[in-house]
């Protein structure tokens, strides 16, 4: 019954998507675009050398062949559309209904997904086509894929957590789009985004073991990568959880604290 | 068991002000002035199950914060509030799925979507069972005349279509209390009209209790036997609309119109005179002597009719705002 009725939403949601094409196909860009840079601006950088911060050419390419598959299906963006509604008050029409808001906007981002996905994959395949002889499929063992799987399913959450509580900043700053744009540069350099957080400056990587943001694409990808391994893995999946918990938490609070300070502003 | 019981609620807003121009804007993040101000001031009513009350009140009265609070959107600054004997903003699952909440300037229906999927979300979310929701869309959509609209886009439609497809949306889970926020704001005369008809048969049909803000005083007129006027936060009147010009009217209007022209005739001795034409004189007199008046002037002239009338209830109203007298029915 619980089932169903989630379905049937998601179901709603996607149709809602499917009027946001071009939309669809911005934000696929946006989420893409970063890592095919960095690919060419790497095999320049390799000319010179064999390894860099301890990964060969076809593992940096396989690195963000792989990153752009992340950061198009499980990169949720309802921070603006969280923050807009907000800003204009059409909070108050979700407050009133027996539906949690942040299960309604997991389920409308779920859907954005599945858009998103469904729109990339020829663009994806015609990129590792391009790059085939560049990079290499992972040699994983099935519990290597099973790892790897349950680490993206943990960032998918993550960040819907991250992204909500952006989006919630706004019951406190009126507008979240400084913050979004802050957190965005935070997430691009501790994420491993921008370049694998092993050719970061040790400061770097210090500072990000604090923060949790590595586990959004840099956790799953050293698995992808075979680069961690055993105890590695399970470390890394239950600190990727117990962050998981941690903002989930935060969640819950932050939102009930914002829901009591919102003054249902535009009337 | 009233549906709803509210008692000396008061809501205080805090917002900060901003010095005008860029180095007001600027001292702004350093030193916050802040301004506090009373939107609800102690306002106290009951409403018993299946009345159609009116809350009128000029623009910033408290209707809507009053709105807010009661469907949950807001927390109080203190008060007691039950509606269907639950404390709103605790929000619970089992209140919402009995009240419905529809604000005139903000839609929940899916701009890109047909209504009818947003029919089926809200079948969803309120859990309604398939076999009640079809009966209820059913005779939503039959008392509406909207069967033609639930297939199109929402942004195709009209404003009022849109409104009557919002008020589907809202009443699909059957609730027993409906909070209206300006329901026919911005629609033209003919969709007001309809809307109106639709919520007083509606009303009538099930007694759904239904609490209604609205500038527009046919609204009101057409819809509630009662009113709460609100004003500065407090309420000013609250009781029968019939009994309000009785109450607040202590003037009748009388016009005359005479069988040959008055030309320059004083009528002074009768009352003030609001409007004179060649035949005709409109006195506005003290209630308790227009009968009198007019018998004194049928005798006297050559009448061809004469009508005794109240004054309007919107004028009655407008003074009220103005004056901010207090008072409920005895």
């Amino acid at each position: 019954m619980r089932l169903r009725k989630y379905a049937t939403i998601l179901n709603i949601c996607w149709q809602d998507v499917l009027q946001y094409r071009g939309n669809a196909m911005g934000w696929t860009l946006f989420d893409v675009l970063p890592s095919l840079t960095m690919i060419l601006v790497w095999m320049a950088a390799y000319r010179t050398r064999d390894h860099i911060g301890g990964l060969n050419l076809q593992e940096m390419v396989t690195y963000y062949l792989a990153m752009t598959l992340l950061a198009v299906c499980i990169t949720p963006h309802g921070e603006w559309d969280i923050s807009m509604s907000i800003r204009q008050g059409l909070i108050s029409q979700h407050l009133v209904r027996p539906i949690d808001y942040f299960l309604l906007q997991s389920l409308q981002q779920t859907a954005w997904q599945i858009m998103k996905g469904g729109l990339f994959l020829p663009g994806f395949a015609l990129i590792a086509f391009l790059f085939r002889d560049f990079a290499q499929f992972p040699s994983l063992t099935v519990g290597g894929w099973l790892a790897f799987a349950l680490s993206c399913g943990l960032t998918y959450l993550l960040f819907l957590e991250l992204k909500f509580l952006l989006g919630i900043s706004a019951f406190w700053v009126g507008s979240a789009g400084g913050f979004i744009e802050v957190w965005y540069m935070l997430m691009l350099v501790f994420s491993g985004q921008f370049v694998p957080l092993t050719v970061m400056p040790d400061v770097i990587q210090r500072l990000g073991e604090f923060l949790p943001f590595r586990y959004l694409y840099y956790f799953p990808l050293m698995i992808l990568l075979g680069k961690a391994a055993g105890d590695a893995v399970l470390r890394g999946l239950l600190t990727q959880a117990v962050w998981v918990g941690t903002m989930f938490i935060a969640v819950r609070l932050t939102w009930r604290a914002g829901v009591r300070a919102y003054e249902g502003f535009g009337g | 068991m009233p549906a709803i019981s509210v008692h000396h609620l008061r809501k205080i807003y805090r917002t900060h002000v901003k010095e005008p121009g860029l180095w007001g804007s600027v001292k702004g993040l350093v030193r916050r002035h802040y301004l506090t101000k009373e939107a609800v001031a102690d306002i106290s009513f009951e409403i018993q199950p299946g009345e159609f009350v009116g809350f009128l009140g000029p623009n910033g009265a408290g209707k809507t914060t009053t709105l807010k609070i009661l469907s949950g959107v807001l927390h109080p600054t203190s008060g007691e509030v039950r509606v269907l004997g639950h404390i709103p903003w605790k929000r619970e699952p089992a209140f919402q799925r009995q009240m419905s909440l529809v604000m005139g300037q903000k839609n929940q229906l899916w701009w890109d979507l047909p209504a009818y999927e947003s029919f089926v979300l809200n079948r969803e979310i309120y859990e309604v069972p398939p076999k009640q929701f079809h009966a209820k869309l059913e005779e939503l959509v039959e008392l509406f005349g909207v069967r033609d609209l639930l297939h199109v886009q929402v942004r195709k439609l009209s404003l009022g279509e849109r409104m009557k497809c919002e008020l589907i949306a809202s009443l699909l889970h059957s609730p027993l209390v409906l909070f209206l926020d300006e329901p026919t704001i911005g629609l033209d005369v003919v969709s007001q009209k309809r809307i109106r008809e639709f919520l007083k048969e509606y009303n009538r049909r099930t007694h759904i209790t239904i609490l209604l803000t609205s500038h527009y005083m046919e609204d009101v007129k057409e819809l509630c036997e009662r009113v709460i006027i609100i004003n500065f936060g407090r309420i000013v009147y609250d009781g029968a609309l019939a009994h309000l010009v009785e109450r607040y009217a202590d003037q009748k209007r009388l016009t005359i119109t005479f069988a040959e022209a008055i030309n320059h005739q004083d009528f002074s001795r009768f009352g003030k005179e609001l409007a004179r034409s060649e035949f005709s004189v409109t006195i506005e007199t003290p209630r308790a002597a227009a009968t009198h008046v007019a018998s004194e002037i049928l005798r006297t002239y050559n009448v061809a009719d004469i009508a005794i009338e109240e004054v309007e209830a919107e004028e009655v109203i407008r003074e009220i705002f103005a004056s901010g007298e207090a008072g409920t029915e005895p």
